[in-house]
């Protein structure tokens, strides 16, 4: 039992830092950048790049890939989103959605040209020893993963309520024109938004490269799983959605552990419906009062 | 004047049909590096064959290395003196790994020349998924053609009366990997799973194999997505086995290993045919690997002789693909070589080159064709008019061998 909670808690790590992504561009610009999960997934065959091929240590690839993955959600926001949004044609509706998965499909693609579609075994320069507790044999980049989910969820949280440019970001997403005649810079949080989840996609990739490999067929699953843990903790939350990611990380453990493999992802999707038909905004999410 | 005229005009024409003779010794398919002292230049036309395969996509290193394998065994041939005197020439159609491009393009090049009526022999397909949707259009259009995987098709001949299958019964590896066991003398063996067709249908025959040995097997599966087994091998754990079965094909080998030491387990780990047909060293640190087995085809053994086969194959293969080849097992390139091989076995036998011919050819190779030493993933093929699979392939064919890198497309156990 205590191995499969921890297996959940790890898993559901992973999905709670995509979310953790995706929320940062949801926020300020109201777009869901799918190519989230790419991000990750490049992030980790850069820390391979680094750290197998090139010999550097775990310190200077984290500050690398966290640099290249800022220039890949900034490359996101110019190439797939600016055209739709400040081009000469303002297109409305969800087109966002569509050109971020073209550029998910994109960034896989470069990464097969560059490294190719074989697993690759991303090193971790850290201690190796087991940590034992509560029965558990946790090797310690998966604790620290899963330390590492909570503090930049609790941190994104605190930010985004407590200071000026968060509040700033807060509001463009209540109300973006009214925030652009209350001075703020929508391009620029647009741009800074995504710089932010790209660089957090590129520290993502770089701890979860030992756990999970680089692979690059491992974009797509994130990018669902990270979905998931949002519509369960609430769309702009989050704490909803590290709570929504951990627990669709157990759900699929307990799932495969005690049920069958195949209904992994059948119970992932049960506990969505569930919680979203009793509390529709999900588990993070608020109701929100406007005045008439 | 007019002398030296002629003189240039025959100094040109001599130079003219050098030029010529040496071009039709040599193969559009191939750019080996074999010796060519063999080189026999024929006026005959070549035999066309057709070759559909991933050679782009996510999935493309088992496509170019399948194709590889054909390309050398082509090179082979026509550098000794082709298939009754006629050079081989190879035409490629990449289907990217899309299931649905490769049965557009086989249908393209094959409608209107239906019959075997331009290419007498048709590689078709290597993913599992690609060759299946081309075992109707093979029927459909009366071609001779040979195939990787069948899904068991073509275990009834009425799905496959043109086509035949390189491998033999998924039961025969199997078999190896529970005499392994048996001669560790464990009683119980857990058999990891992973969620995916191919090893879903992989299961039924090691449990068979399991059980035939008098050891008790126990099934636990895991999805395709997961990113850690430990929960299930703990499960295993708390059964008792005494050793593990790994159907897991790419990154879910290195959690089995990662699982197992995590969880404090020293018991022997055995990698199913298509796991080992992987590097696992470079999945896994040297410390996980100890106890960790492969279950592979004998050419896959680095601390057995090469084979004949073996030699010239590696001997042939295009040196664009050389480097590739050497990092990954022998059965990828060895089952396009294989294709060929049999099929230039047939052809040689068959009084024509008309599907039927060939593949009465087929059901009826000679003894010495049956075993010819030049087969590389298998001893001797053979096929019956009730079952187009390779009923000659024997669990002799495989072998369970220690984890070790892979180069020269052998495994050279640590």
């Amino acid at each position: 039992m205590a191995v499969t909670i921890w297996s959940g808690l790890v898993l559901g790590a992973v999905y709670a830092l995509v979310a953790t992504g995706f929320t940062l561009t949801v926020l300020p610009t109201g777009i869901f950048n799918f190519a989230q999960g790419a991000l990750v997934v490049a992030g980790s065959f850069m820390a391979y790049q680094w750290l197998t091929v090139s010999g550097l240590g775990e310190i200077p690839t984290l500050l690398i890939d966290t640099a290249l993955g800022a220039f890949g959600g900034l490359a996101c926001e110019i190439l797939a989103v600016r055209p739709l949004r400040f081009g000469l044609r303002r297109l409305t509706g969800s087109r966002e959605l569509v050109t971020t998965v073209g550029m998910s499909t994109m960034l896989i693609g470069i990464i097969g040209v560059k490294w190719g579609y074989l697993a690759l075994q991303v090193p971790f320069d850290g201690p190796s020893k087991f940590v034992h507790f509560l029965g558990i044999a946790a090797e310690p980049i998966e604790i620290i993963v899963v330390a590492s989910a909570i503090v930049i969820s609790v941190a994104l949280h605190m930010w985004f309520r407590h200071t000026r440019t968060g509040q700033a970001c807060l509001a463009v997403a209540e109300d973006r024109d009214a925030a652009m005649l209350r001075g703020v810079n929508v391009n620029f949080m647009s741009l800074g938004a995504f710089a932010a989840a790209g660089a957090l996609g590129g520290l993502i990739g770089t701890l979860t490269g030992p756990i999970t490999y680089a692979v690059p067929t491992l974009g797509t699953t994130l990018a669902l799983g990270g979905f998931v843990a949002i519509a369960l903790g609430g769309e702009g939350s989050f704490l909803g959605g590290l709570f929504g990611g951990l627990l669709v990380g157990l759900a699929s453990a307990f799932a495969t552990r005690y049920i069958n493999a195949n209904y992994s992802d059948l119970a992932v999707l049960a506990l969505l419906l569930g919680t979203l038909a009793l509390r529709p905004r999900g588990l993070g999410g608020t109701t929100e009062a406007r005045h008439v | 004047m007019k002398r030296s005229l002629w003189a240039c005009a025959s100094v040109a024409a001599v130079l003219a049909i050098a030029a010529c003779g040496s071009s039709s010794s040599s193969t559009t398919t191939s750019s080996s590096s074999s010796s060519s002292k063999s080189t026999a230049s024929t006026s005959k036309a070549p035999i066309q064959v057709l070759s559909i395969g991933d050679t782009s996509g996510a999935t493309k290193i088992y496509g170019q290395l399948h194709y590889a394998g054909l390309l050398a065994a082509a090179a082979y041939l026509n550098a000794h003196g082709g298939i009754n005197g006629r050079k081989v020439v190879i035409t490629h159609l990449d289907s990217g790994g899309i299931t649905a491009n490769s049965v557009s393009l086989a249908i393209k090049a094959l409608a209107p020349n239906p019959n075997g009526a331009k290419y007498a022999f048709v590689d078709a397909g290597v993913e599992g998924t690609e060759d299946d949707a081309l075992i109707p259009i093979m029927k459909k259009y009366n071609q001779f053609a040979i195939t990787l995987d069948d899904a068991g098709e073509c275990a009834q001949v009425s799905n496959c009366p043109t086509e035949f299958v390189v491998k033999g019964n998924p039961a025969d590896p199997a078999h190896a990997a529970a005499n392994f066991f048996k001669s560790k003398g464990l009683k119980k063996v857990g058999v990891l799973e992973e969620s995916i067709a191919f090893t879903e249908g992989e299961t039924p025959g090691i449990v068979a194999a399991l059980k035939a040995d008098g050891i008790t097997p126990s099934v636990v599966t895991f999805p395709a997505t997961a990113t850690d087994v430990t929960p299930e091998m703990s499960a295993l754990k708390g059964d008792g086995v005494q050793g593990v079965f790994a159907e897991a094909l790419g990154p879910p080998a290195g959690y089995t290993l990662a699982a197992r030491a995590s969880l404090g387990w020293s018991i022997p780990v055995v990698f199913d045919v298509a796991a080992s047909s992987l590097d696992i060293t470079k999945l896994a640190p040297a410390s996980e690997v100890k106890n960790a087995y492969l279950n592979v085809y004998d050419c896959q053994n680095g601390a057995a002789p090469l084979s004949a086969g073996m030699k010239a194959m590696l001997a042939n293969i295009p040196s664009q693909y050389t480097a590739e080849a050497s990092g990954q097992a022998c059965d990828i390139t060895g089952n396009g070589w294989d294709g060929m091989m049999e099929f230039a076995n047939a052809a040689k036998q068959a009084p024509s080159l008309t599907t039927s011919a060939l593949v009465n050819a087929m059901l009826n190779l000679s003894p010495a064709s049956q075993s010819d030493p030049l087969y590389i993933t298998s001893a001797k093929k053979c096929y019956s008019t009730s079952d187009h699979e390779d009923a000659c392939e024997v669990p002799g064919d495989f072998t369970v061998i220690p984890v070790g890198p892979v180069s020269g497309e052998q495994d050279h156990p640590l």
